[in-house]
C-alpha cells in the first residue's frame, strides 16, 4: 500500500547567488509520508541546496516543488504555512542558534507559529524535558558543548511539531554519546509517523536505517532506491564516490568464499547478517 | 606662553610613565567620573544624531529584512575588534576602537546606533566606560569620531587621494577626534584653578597623548590593512554592506 | 570567553528579578554622582562588596582585581586635575620649576579624592549589575520600559554573535600564532589586520546562514522570544527603598 506523497520535486533547477554553475539541475524525486530517507553524495552535490528548496528558503528557477500535491505558494502566508510543516535542522548549530538563552532560543519557532505565551511556555518546557535539555537550560548557548548545542538546535525545530524533518548531516562533529542521542531522536520521530530526511555521509547508518536512499552528484539525482539495490551497484557507488557499507562488503566476501549462498536478500545491518549466518548453519 | 608649554610638558611626562607599563585603551570616560549635569547634557547632545542614525537603520531594515543579522554582525564585529589585543611597541596591551573602520564600512548613521550598543556592552561586559558616562562616550566615540572618519574618507575619495592614505587618514584622524573630544569633555567638567577650562583641556590632552597618539597611528595602519584586504578578496561582501555603492 | 559574562551566570543573585537589580543600580549610581559624598561612596563600596562577593559568591580576589580595571584612566585624569603650572604657588603643594611652580590647591586635592572614591563606588555599582545579571535579562527590562524594538532585537542578536566571532577570531589567532604570525611587531600588525578581514568575511557569511535559519523557523520581521519570568519580591523592593533612604541621609551629611 503506497503511502501518500508528501513532497515531490519535478525538474527543479536552482542556482546559488554567487556561482555560475547550477546547484541543482533537473531534480525530480518523490517522498512519501512517514518514510525514512537518506540523501547521500559528495560535498557540493546539492544536498543542502535541495533542503533549502524544501522549505522555501530557495526558490527554484525552473521546475516545481509540490507539498501534499499542491505547488508551493511563495507568498508570505504560503511560506509560513510550509515552514510550519517542514523543518530543517542545519548542520552547524552555530549557524542556527540566535539567542544566548536556551529557553528563548527554543521559544522562537513556537511563537512564530502564533501560539499564545502560555501555550508556547508549555511546549518549550515539554520539549526541554523530552530532549534532556533541562540540566543545562540555565547556561548560555555560547557555553554549551557541540553536542549540547546540537540538542538545542534539534529541539528548537521539533518544538514546532513539523510533519517533515530534514536534517543536514546531524551527527557531523559529534561525540559517540551525542551521535547515539541523535539517532534515538530520529527513531522516535519515525515512530511518531514523521517523515525524516537525513543528509549523511555515514553509509553504514544509511544502509541500516533508511527506507530509501537518494544519491546525488553535481546537482543531479543519480538514483532513488532501496539500500539493497543502491549499495550493491558498483558503478553507482563509484560515480557518486560512496563507500560500500561494511555489512555488504563482508556479505559479498562471504558469498564469494561460498560461506553464504548468493541469496537475493542482502542484509542491511549486522543483526541481519547474524541472522543469515545462523540460518546457513542450520 | 611658556606657562602653557610647561603645562604640556608636565602632563606629557606623567602620561609617559603610564604608557610604558599599563594597558592602553581608547579613551572611555569611566563610570561615575562626570557630574550628573554633564552626563545628562552630553546625552542630550547625542540624541539628534542617534535619532537620525536610528531612522537610517530602520530604513535599511524596511528595505531588506535580511539586514537585521547583517547589522547585528556589524555591531558584534566592532565590539570584538575593539576587544582584541593589538601588537604594540611597548609590549603592553592595546585596543583599537574599531569605530573608524566601522564608519568606513557601514557609514556614520549605522555606526552611531551600533556604537551606542557596543558602548553599553563594553561597559557591562568589559567594564570599559560606564552607564552614567554613556552619553559623553557615545558622542566622542560613536558620533564625532566616526563622522570625521567618514568625512575624511569621502573627501579623499572625491579628490582622488590614494586609497591607503585615505583609509589611514580617516581612521587616524577619527581616533584623534575622539581623543580631543574626550579631553574637551573632561576639561569642561573640571576646569583648572589656573587657566580655567582651556588649561584643563590642555592638561588632559597632554596626559593622554603618549597613549592615544601611538594608538591612533596603530589603528590607522591596521584599518588600512583590513580595508585593503577586503577590497582585494571580498568585493562581493563589501558590496553587500553598501561600501562600494558609490562610484569611485 | 568574557570573564564578567561567565561569572554572572554563576552568581547567587542571578534569580532575583532583573528589574530590582537594575533599579538598585540606577538609583545608587545616581545618588553617588549627584551627591559626590565621600562617606556615601564608602558606604556604597562596602554594600556592593557584601552584595557581590559575600552574597553573590563571586571570588574576593577576583573582585578586587576587577575593581582595579579603570585604574589607568583614574590615575591619568587625577594627575591632570592636580597639576597646575603657575607663577603663584597654591595652598596644596608646590614644586619649584624654574620661574614657575608645579602646584595644586587643597581644594583640588579634596576634589581628586572625592572623584576617585565616587568613581570607584560607581564602578562597584556597575559590577554589581554585570556580575549578577546576564545581558539577556537586561534586554528584557529594556523591552519592558519601551526601548525601541529594533534596538532590543539588535542587542539580543549582537550578544549572541559576539561569542561566535570571539570563537572565530580565537581560532584564527591561534592558527596564525602557531605559524609565527606574531613573531615581531611588523608581522604581528600584518597578521592582526589579516585576521580582522577574515573575521569580517566570516561574520557576513554567518549572518546570511543565521538569517536563513531564522526564516526557516518562521521569522517574519519580529524576533519574538519568551523570557523566563522571575518574581518581584516585595521584601527585596522594601530593602532597596530602605537602603537608598539611608544612603541619601549619609550623602546629605555633607562629606
Amino acid at each position: 500500500m503506497d503511502k501518500e506523497i508528501v513532497l515531490e520535486a519535478k525538474g527543479l533547477s536552482c542556482t546559488y547567488e554567487m556561482s555560475d554553475t547550477p546547484s541543482l539541475e533537473n531534480v525530480s524525486l518523490t517522498i512519501r509520508k512517514g518514510q525514512k530517507i537518506a540523501v547521500m553524495g559528495a560535498n557540493g552535490s546539492g544536498k543542502s541546496t535541495f533542503f533549502l528548496c524544501c522549505n522555501g528558503i530557495l526558490k527554484p528557477e525552473k521546475g516545481v516543488l509540490f507539498f501534499h500535491g499542491q505547488p508551493v505558494d511563495y507568498s508570505k502566508k504560503g511560506l509560513q504555512r510550509l515552514r510550519s510543516k517542514v523543518g530543517i535542522v542545519f548542520q552547524n548549530p552555530d549557524n542556527q542558534l540566535l539567542s544566548a538563552s536556551v529557553y528563548q532560543e527554543i521559544s522562537f519557532g513556537v511563537l512564530n507559529l502564533g501560539f499564545s505565551k502560555e501555550e508556547a511556555k508549555e511546549r518549550v518546557e515539554q520539549v526541554m524535558e523530552e530532549f534532556s535539555i533541562t540540566p543545562f537550560r540555565n547556561r548560555p548557548t555560547h557555553a554549551l558543548s557541540g553536542g549540547e548545542k546540537k540538542q538545542v538546535s534539534i529541539a528548537d525545530i521539533l518544538v514546532m511539531e513539523p510533519e517533515v524533518v530534514l536534517m543536514d548531516e546531524p551527527t557531523a562533529a559529534l561525540d559517540p554519546k551525542h551521535t547515539k542521542l541523535v539517532y534515538q531522536v530520529i527513531e522516535e520521530l519515525s515512530e511518531n509517523g514523521i517523515t525524516v530526511i537525513v543528509a549523511t555521509h555515514d553509509v553504514d547508518y544509511a544502509c541500516q536505517w533508511a527506507d530509501e536512499i537518494i544519491v546525488m552528484e553535481k546537482g543531479r539525482v543519480l538514483a532513488q532506491d532501496v539500500p539493497q539495490k543502491i549499495f550493491t551497484s558498483r558503478e553507482l557507488l563509484k560515480k557518486a564516490n560512496l563507500e560500500i557499507p561494511m555489512v555488504i562488503r563482508v556479505t559479498q566476501y562471504l558469498q564469494e568464499a561460498d560461506i553464504l549462498e548468493k541469496e537475493s536478500t542482502v542484509p542491511r545491518s549486522i543483526e541481519d547478517l547474524e541472522e543469515l549466518i545462523k540460518e546457513r548453519r542450520r | 606662553m611658556t606657562k602653557t608649554k610647561n603645562l604640556i610638558r608636565a602632563s606629557i611626562s606623567i602620561g609617559m610613565i603610564f604608557a610604558i607599563t599599563l594597558p592602553v585603551n581608547a579613551m572611555h570616560i569611566m563610570e561615575g567620573y562626570l557630574s550628573v549635569g554633564f552626563c545628562i547634557a552630553w546625552g542630550a547632545v547625542c540624541l539628534p544624531f542617534l535619532i537620525a542614525g536610528f531612522i537610517s537603520i530602520q530604513k535599511t531594515f524596511k528595505e531588506n529584512s535580511k539586514s537585521i543579522t547583517l547589522l547585528a554582525m556589524a555591531g558584534a564585529f566592532i565590539f570584538v575588534i575593539s576587544s582584541l589585543k593589538i601588537p604594540s611597541v611597548t609590549g603592553s596591551c592595546s585596543h583599537m576602537t574599531g569605530t573608524g573602520l566601522g564608519a568606513i564600512l557601514f557609514g556614520p548613521g549605522a555606526v552611531s546606533v551600533l556604537g551606542l550598543i557596543v558602548l553599553v556592552f563594553q561597559a557591562v561586559l568589559l567594564a570599559h566606560g560606564g552607564l552614567t558616562t554613556l552619553g559623553a562616550n557615545t558622542f566622542s566615540m560613536a558620533i564625532a569620531g566616526p563622522l570625521v572618519s567618514y568625512g575624511i574618507f569621502k573627501l579623499c575619495q572625491r579628490i582622488k587621494v590614494n586609497r591607503r592614505a585615505a583609509v589611514f587618514l580617516a581612521a587616524f584622524l577619527g581616533d584623534l577626534t575622539t581623543y580631543c573630544v574626550t579631553s574637551i569633555q573632561l576639561g569642561l567638567a573640571y576646569p583648572a584653578e589656573v587657566g580655567g577650562s582651556v588649561a584643563s583641556i590642555i592638561k588632559f590632552l597632554g596626559v593622554f597623548a603618549p597613549t592615544q597618539l601611538p594608538l591612533a597611528i596603530m589603528e590607522g595602519i591596521i584599518t588600512v590593512i583590513i580595508v585593503i584586504a577586503l577590497e582585494t578578496y571580498a568585493r562581493p561582501e563589501l558590496k553587500a554592506v553598501g561600501y562600494l555603492k558609490e562610484a569611485r | 570567553m568574557i570573564a564578567i559574562d561567565a561569572l554572572c551566570y554563576q552568581s547567587r543573585l542571578r534569580n532575583i528579578h532583573p528589574g530590582e537589580k537594575m533599579l538598585y543600580t540606577v538609583v545608587t549610581l545616581s545618588i553617588c554622582i549627584i551627591s559626590r559624598s565621600i562617606l556615601g561612596a564608602l558606604f556604597v563600596l562596602g554594600s556592593n562588596y557584601i552584595l557581590t562577593v559575600v552574597i553573590g559568591r563571586i571570588g574576593g580576589a577576583r573582585y578586587l582585581k576587577m575593581m582595579m580595571a579603570p585604574v589607568v584612566f583614574l590615575l591619568l585624569s587625577t594627575a591632570a586635575l592636580l597639576v597646575n603650572v603657575s607663577r603663584q604657588p597654591l595652598d596644596g603643594y608646590a614644586i619649584t620649576l624654574g620661574s614657575f611652580y608645579l602646584t595644586g590647591s587643597k581644594e583640588s586635592l579634596f576634589l581628586a579624592v572625592q572623584l576617585i572614591v565616587t568613581s570607584l563606588a560607581s564602578v562597584s555599582c556597575l559590577y554589581f549589575l554585570s556580575l549578577s545579571t546576564p545581558m539577556t535579562d537586561m534586554i528584557y527590562i529594556l523591552e519592558k520600559i519601551y526601548c525601541p524594538r529594533l534596538l532590543t532585537e539588535l542587542m539580543l542578536l549582537i550578544y549572541r554573535f559576539i561569542f561566535l566571532l570571539i570563537e572565530i577570531a580565537s581560532a584564527i589567532y591561534i592558527s596564525q600564532n602557531s605559524r609565527l604570525g606574531y613573531r615581531n611587531l611588523k608581522r604581528g600588525i600584518s597578521s592582526f589586520g589579516q585576521m580582522g578581514s577574515a573575521l569580517f568575511i566570516q561574520s557576513l557569511k554567518k549572518s546570511r546562514h543565521i538569517y536563513a535559519a531564522m526564516e526557516a523557523r518562521g521569522y517574519h520581521g519580529e524576533i519574538r522570544v519568551l523570557y523566563e519570568e522571575k518574581s518581584i519580591r516585595l521584601k527585596e523592593v522594601g530593602a532597596i527603598i530602605i537602603y537608598e533612604s539611608i544612603l541619601i541621609l549619609i550623602a546629605k551629611g555633607g562629606i
